[in-house]
C-alpha cells in the first residue's frame, strides 16, 4: 500500500501483517446490519476503532496513516459516503487532538497504553453519541405544542424518538406521515403513535400541497415539519433522503416552519457551493438523478422508474439549503443553520 | 327521480323511456372504448345519446330530461368535476337554442328542432376533438430551442404539445416526472411519449416525484435559465384554478419557488362555472368529488386500515386522485382559443355562456 502518497507524510509502509487482513468494509456492513439503532457515522467510527484494535502499530504516524487509509477504503466502498465521512473525520480529529497532548517521543510501553486509552475513550464516545437521540427528543419537546400538527417525511429514528417522547409527555398533537418510497418503517411508527393515543394520517408525497390546504383553519397556525438528516454540511445545509428538499420547499412556500433533527456527530466539514447532483458527486456520492438519454437503447427502454433502484429513489439523497431550514435540533440544543459552523469549530478545536 | 325538487320547476315526470337508457354505462363505454376522448366530451356525447334515444316532445321535457340525466351521471362518478364542465355546456347550448325559437312549437317543428340540436351537438363534439392540435400550435412559441420542459401526469394535451414542437424541429429537453401511482395505462403512455420524442432527437429524462427540487438544482448551467413546467388540466375553475392529477399543486408550487413558469394546457370546454373558496379536500367535496386525502385515524383499527394505499384517495378519471392548483401558481393557460391568464378565464366563460 502506498500510504506515503495518500497521507503526504514520509511514513514507513504499513506492515504486511497489519493492513490487508482487516476488512473494514465487511466490518462496517456487519455493524450496520446487526444493530438497528446504529447510524452510518457511528458504524464508521466503530469500524475504525476495531481496525485500530486489530492492528499492532507502534508509532503515532503509523496509527494516523492506518486510520486515513482505512477511512478512504471505507468511504470509497459506499455509494453515499457523506454520512460516514462525518464519523471518520470526527474520530481522526479526536485521535489527533489526544495525540497532540502527548510528548513527541513515546516509549513503546507508553504508546501501547495510549493506544488502549484511545480505544477505550473512543468506545465511550460512541456510547455517549448513542444516547444523543433522547437528548434531542427533550430539546424538541417545546416545539410540539398541544393541538399542533406535525408533518413528518421518511423514516427517521431520531424523529420517532422525538414523537414518542412528546406523546409520552402527554402532549396532544396530530401527526401526518408523508410516505416516501418504503412504507414499512412508517407502518411501525404509525402503530406506535396510535397506541399512544396520537391521531395519525398518511399521505403520499404528491398530495402534500393539497393536504396543507385541507387542514382545519384553526390548526394552520400550529403546524410544523420535522425531518431527520443523515449529515449536516458546514453551512448548515442538510443531507437527507430524497424528497426532503421538496418537502422543505413546500413548507417555506406555505410559511410553515421546517426543522431538521440530527446528532452533532453528523456535522461534517464539507461546504457545498450549490445543491445539486454535481455537488453530491463532489462530496463522493455516486448519485445522478438527472440522466438524459438521447436514443433508444434497443428494447431496454423500460420505464426508467424500474431501473437500478435509482428510478424509485431508494437510497438517494438530496441537499436542503440552509435558507429552507428553520432550525437544527441537536443533542446540544437547537441552533440555526449559521450556528453549525460555530458548533463545528467547537467540536474540532 | 324527483326532478321537481332538483329543478325548482313544476314539471311533469320524464317519460318512461328515459329510465330505460342507462346513461352511466353509456358514459363508461365511451370512456373505455375511445382513447382520445375526455370525461367532458364523453359526458356531452352521453347526453346527446339520451336525447336521441328518448323522444321528449316539448322544450320543458327536454330540459328536465337533460338535467336529471346529468345529475345521475355526475352522482355516479367519484370525481364529477370534469364531467360537469361538459354537462353544463351542452345544457347551456340547448337552452340557448330553444330561446331562439317561438314559445309554442308544433310537434313536427319540435321533432325537426330536436334533430337539428343533435346534429349540431355532434358537430360541436368533433370540433372539440381537434382542439388538441390547435393548443399545440399556440404552445409552440413557449418551447424555445434549448429549453427544458418538465412534464407531470400523463396529459394527452401536453403530449400533443411536445410532439408538435419536436416535429417542428425545435431542439429541447424533456423531463418526465413520474409518481408511485403511475398505473399501467399511464406507464404505457409515458413509454410511447418517450419513444416518440427520442425518435425526433429530443433528449428525455425520467425522474421520480421526490427528486423534483433536486433535479431543478442539478440542471447544468446553460439549461438552468431556460426552464418551464407543462401540465394538463382536467377542468378549469371560474377563477382560473386548475383541477389536475394529485401532485400538480405541489409541482406548480415548486416551480414558483424556483421562479420557473408553470403553464396548464386545457381545451376551453373544460372551463366550468365553479368557484372554489380555497383549495383543499373540502372544496373538492363541495364540487362533488368523493375524495379525502387527509384522514386522521385515532385508534388501532384493523391492520387493513393502517395500510396506506392509493385507493384511499381515489379520484375519478385519475386513479391517484386530483388536486386544485390556485391561480397565483399558474403562469398561463394554453387553450385552443389562445393563451390566457387566469383572470381571462372568467371572461372566456361569459363568452361561452351568454
Amino acid at each position: 500500500m502506498a500510504a506515503s502518497s495518500r497521507t503526504g507524510l514520509a511514513t514507513p509502509p504499513i506492515e504486511e501483517n497489519n493492513a490487508p487482513s482487516f476488512d473494514i468494509v465487511a466490518h462496517y456492513t456487519r455493524f450496520i446490519s446487526s444493530d438497528p439503532s446504529i447510524t452510518p457515522a457511528i458504524a464508521a467510527i466503530e469500524s475504525l476503532i476495531a481496525s485500530l484494535s486489530a492492528s499492532s502499530l507502534t508509532t503515532i504516524s503509523e496509527t494516523l496513516a492506518l486510520l486515513k487509509t482505512q477511512s478512504n477504503t471505507l468511504l470509497a466502498s459506499q455509494s453515499n459516503p457523506i454520512p460516514l465521512s462525518a464519523g471518520t473525520e470526527l474520530l481522526q480529529r479526536y485521535i489527533i487532538t489526544v495525540v497532540q497532548q502527548q510528548p513527541t517521543q513515546l516509549s513503546g510501553h507508553d504508546f501501547s497504553q495510549l493506544r488502549r486509552q484511545l480505544i477505550a475513550n473512543s468506545k465511550l464516545f460512541v456510547s455517549r453519541t448513542k444516547s444523543a437521540r433522547s437528548k434531542i427528543a427533550k430539546h424538541a419537546l417545546p416545539f410540539i405544542r398541544d393541538q399542533s400538527t406535525i408533518f413528518v417525511y421518511g423514516s427517521s429514528r431520531v424523529i420517532d424518538a422525538v414523537l414518542d417522547h412528546a406523546a409520552e409527555s402527554r402532549r396532544y398533537f396530530n401527526v401526518v406521515f408523508i410516505s416516501s418510497l418504503t412504507s414499512d418503517p412508517i407502518h411501525q411508527s404509525l402503530k406506535r403513535l396510535l397506541s399512544l393515543g396520537i391521531p395519525v394520517a398518511t399521505i403520499p408525497l404528491p398530495a402534500l400541497s393539497h393536504a396543507i390546504d385541507s387542514l382545519d383553519r384553526n390548526n394552520t397556525s400550529n403546524v410544523l415539519f420535522l425531518l431527520g438528516a443523515e449529515a449536516v454540511l458546514e453551512n448548515g445545509a442538510a443531507v437527507s433522503n430524497i424528497g426532503s428538499r421538496l418537502v422543505a420547499s413546500v413548507a417555506k412556500t406555505s410559511a410553515i416552519p421546517c426543522y431538521f433533527a440530527a446528532e452533532s456527530y453528523k456535522f461534517t466539514r464539507q461546504f457545498p457551493t450549490s445543491f445539486g447532483d454535481a455537488d453530491l458527486q463532489a462530496m463522493g456520492a455516486k448519485q445522478q438523478v438527472l440522466k438524459f438519454r438521447n436514443d433508444l437503447d434497443g428494447e431496454k427502454m423500460e420505464l426508467q422508474v424500474d431501473a437500478e433502484n435509482q428510478g424509485r429513489g431508494d437510497g438517494m439523497v438530496d441537499i436542503t439549503p440552509p435558507s429552507l431550514i428553520g432550525g437544527l435540533i441537536t443533542e446540544n440544543g437547537v441552533m440555526t443553520a449559521e450556528g453549525v459552523a460555530e458548533e463545528l469549530i467547537k467540536l474540532w478545536f | 327521480m324527483a326532478p321537481n325538487d332538483q329543478t325548482g320547476l313544476a314539471t311533469p315526470p320524464p317519460k318512461d323511456s328515459s329510465s330505460n337508457f342507462d346513461i352511466v354505462s353509456h358514459y363508461n363505454r365511451l370512456i373505455s372504448s375511445d382513447p382520445s376522448t375526455t370525461p367532458a366530451i364523453a359526458a356531452i356525447e352521453s347526453l346527446i345519446a339520451i336525447l336521441s334515444a328518448t323522444s321528449p316532445s316539448t322544450i320543458t321535457e327536454t330540459i328536465t330530461l337533460l338535467q336529471s340525466a346529468s345529475t345521475t351521471l355526475l352522482a355516479s362518478q367519484s370525481n364529477p368535476i370534469p364531467l360537469s364542465a361538459g354537462t353544463e355546456l351542452i345544457q347551456r347550448y340547448i337552452i340557448t337554442s330553444f330561446k331562439q325559437q317561438p314559445a309554442q312549437l308544433s310537434g313536427h317543428d319540435f321533432t325537426q328542432l330536436r334533430r337539428q340540436l343533435i346534429t349540431n351537438s355532434k358537430l360541436f363534439v368533433s370540433q372539440t376533438k381537434s382542439a388538441r392540435s390547435k393548443i399545440a400550435k399556440h404552445a409552440l412559441p413557449f418551447i424555445r430551442d434549448d429549453s427544458t420542459v418538465f412534464a407531470y401526469g400523463s396529459s394527452r394535451v401536453a403530449d400533443a404539445i411536445l410532439s408538435h414542437a419536436a416535429e417542428s424541429n425545435r431542439y429541447f429537453y424533456v423531463i418526465f416526472i413520474t409518481s408511485d401511482s403511475t398505473d399501467s395505462n399511464e406507464a404505457t403512455a409515458l413509454h410511447q411519449s418517450t419513444k416518440r420524442l427520442l425518435a425526433h432527437g429530443i433528449p428525455v429524462a425520467t425522474i421520480p416525484f421526490p427528486t423534483i427540487s433536486h433535479a431543478i438544482a442539478s440542471l447544468p448551467k446553460p439549461q438552468a435559465s431556460n426552464v418551464l413546467f407543462l401540465l394538463g388540466a382536467e377542468a378549469v375553475l371560474e377563477n382560473g384554478a386548475a383541477v389536475s392529477n394529485l401532485g400538480s399543486h405541489l409541482v406548480a408550487s415548486v416551480a414558483k419557488a424556483n421562479s420557473i413558469p408553470c403553464y396548464f394546457a386545457a381545451e376551453s370546454y373544460k372551463f366550468t362555472r365553479q368557484f372554489p373558496t380555497s383549495f383543499g379536500d373540502r372544496d373538492l367535496q363541495r364540487m362533488g368529488a368523493k375524495q379525502q386525502v387527509l384522514r386522521f385515524r385515532s385508534s388501532m383499527d384493523d391492520d387493513k386500515e393502517i395500510e396506506w394505499s392509493v385507493e384511499e384517495s381515489k379520484g375519478g378519471g385519475n386513479d391517484g386522485g386530483v388536486d386544485i392548483t390556485p391561480p397565483e401558481l399558474i403562469s398561463g393557460l394554453i387553450t385552443e382559443s389562445g393563451i390566457m391568464t387566469c383572470e381571462g378565464v372568467a371572461e372566456e366563460l361569459i363568452k361561452l355562456w351568454f
